[in-house]
């Protein structure tokens, strides 16, 4: 059969599934899955057949993960949902990320909730476990919620060695792993402090969005609240590479599948007017790692004061990419070209949480 | 189940879709044991109705036998057998 390009968008009243051929021209959207509820997150797992993955944030029932096998048709709650023990003195809020494993770890996933804590699955999500060495770091104390809470919304598994993590919460910084969890360093030289603190590595950044160089996981791109940084290396500092965007805001970033050198941005005017600055809606784009940018603008409108979550943009992955975000406006663009020209894959849906692309 | 009582929960329709059904026959010596032992039926289900630290969620409204459980006591109110517990969606919002 041949292949197709399926986009999962969650938004505040469901979970809707674009499908399309690889030219990647024309899309058909789903009716909303999972009865219009708040999806924050949805992923697909293809390592073993297709599975779906939701994070779920109802405002009635609470946060929950449900998994489905026949690509939304049906949906199942995980059995043991990322609970936080009961002497806890909060529960868990709300799902932010979910993250398959590396490729040879089938059934391994991880998931990011608020208040920030990372949890492990190792049975393809049914049940999940607190890896409290991250929740019980000695900087805790410390920590401070960003405008969307005290969420961990950002996890990164090295190809190259499964143990290997990193994750990103706000408004606290980046944290390292090489135990597969067990223990974690914050990594946040270089970084701009929301507190302007003194020490170097204070965990006090707000940053938006972390994601691996194509083809070298060794470099790292992060948007943050105050700037576009890059990191060369596991024990690099952060370096600033925003020269050239027109703005340090944004939210959202995406890597090149297969050229490190590549990533892409969309930045918003600034922390209290977050939409395209002039209305003039634009994907910036670098081919040098951050030395210099340029925006992508064919096909995208001039008026347009919408808003992009940091987990509404995504790539297919394809050899030459596909690049797809949406926004707060419930529209969604979409990129067959790796952002040279854009068009309008579907409008009017709720406000778009979080886009994932896949190809099956 | 020491002392258990058998009770009926009606559930709404987000999560009758997990249980597979409208009402559901479960046992508990009060409100929270009957609630948690919807996980019987499907692991997970009573987390959309109390938190894990046994707290109800806050847009959730509990009736046993027409009475909203806040004018009993509460996730605690004891159970003799045989009422209906009515689980509802607060309307929230404005």
């Amino acid at each position: 059969m041949a292949k197709r390009v399926h986009l999962l968008v969650g938004t505040k009243r469901g979970l809707f599934i674009g499908t399309s051929d690889t030219k990647r021209k024309k899309w058909s959207f789903s009716a909303p899955c999972l009865g219009g509820l708040p999806v924050n997150i949805a992923v697909a797992d293809t390592r073993n057949g297709t599975t779906l993955y939701a994070g779920v944030n109802s405002w009635h029932w609470g946060p929950c993960i449900q998994i489905s096998k026949d690509m939304g048709k049906t949906w199942k709650l995980a059995k043991k949902q990322p609970r936080f023990p009961k002497d806890a003195k909060k529960p868990v809020e709300s799902i932010w990320q979910i993250q398959p494993d590396v490729k040879g770890r089938k059934g391994s996933l991880y998931c990011g909730v608020a208040p920030a804590a990372l949890f492990h699955s190792d049975d393809g999500g049914a049940t999940w476990t607190e890896l409290k060495g991250l929740t019980k770091h000695p900087t805790r104390s410390k920590w401070m919620p960003g405008f969307g809470g005290l969420c961990l919304h950002s996890i990164l598994v090295d190809p190259r060695n499964e143990k290997h993590l990193l994750i990103a919460i706000s408004a606290v910084g980046v944290f390292e792993s090489f135990d597969r969890g067990a223990s974690w360093e914050l990594r946040n030289v270089g970084l701009h402090s929301v507190f302007n603190a003194k020490e170097k590595n204070s965990p006090s950044s707000c940053v938006h969005k972390i994601a691996f160089a194509g083809r070298r996981p060794d470099r790292i791109y992060q948007q943050n609240h105050v700037g576009f940084y890059r990191r060369d290396g596991a024990h690099a500092d952060w370096k600033s590479v925003e020269k050239g965007l027109p703005s340090r805001f944004g939210f959202p970033l995406v890597a090149h599948p297969h050229d490190p050198e590549t990533a892409y941005t969309i930045p918003l005017q600034s922390d209290g007017f977050r939409a395209p600055k002039d209305g003039k809606l634009a994907v910036y784009t670098t081919n040098n790692a951050g030395a210099s940018w340029k925006p992508l603008r064919k096909g995208l409108p001039d008026d347009s004061f919408v808003g992009i979550l940091r987990d509404a943009f995504a790539t297919d992955g394809l050899e030459t990419p596909g690049l797809y975000f949406g926004t707060t406006s419930g529209q969604v663009y979409a990129s067959a070209d790796a952002g040279k020209s854009w068009q309008k894959a579907t409008d009017l849906l709720p406000q778009v949480l979080s886009v994932r692309a896949f190809v099956k | 189940m020491g002392n258990a009582s058998k009770v009926t929960v009606k559930l709404p329709p987000a999560l009758a879709t997990h249980a597979g059904a409208r009402e559901v026959s479960v046992q508990g010596a009060n409100v929270l044991a009957a609630i948690r032992d919807l996980d019987r039926v499907q692991p997970s289900l009573s987390d959309g109705i109390c938190n894990e630290l046994d707290a109800q969620r806050p847009h959730v409204l509990i009736f046993v036998d027409d009475t909203e459980i806040r004018f009993l006591k509460g996730l605690r109110t004891p159970l003799k057998g045989g009422e209906t517990i009515l689980i509802m969606p607060a309307v929230s919002g404005g």
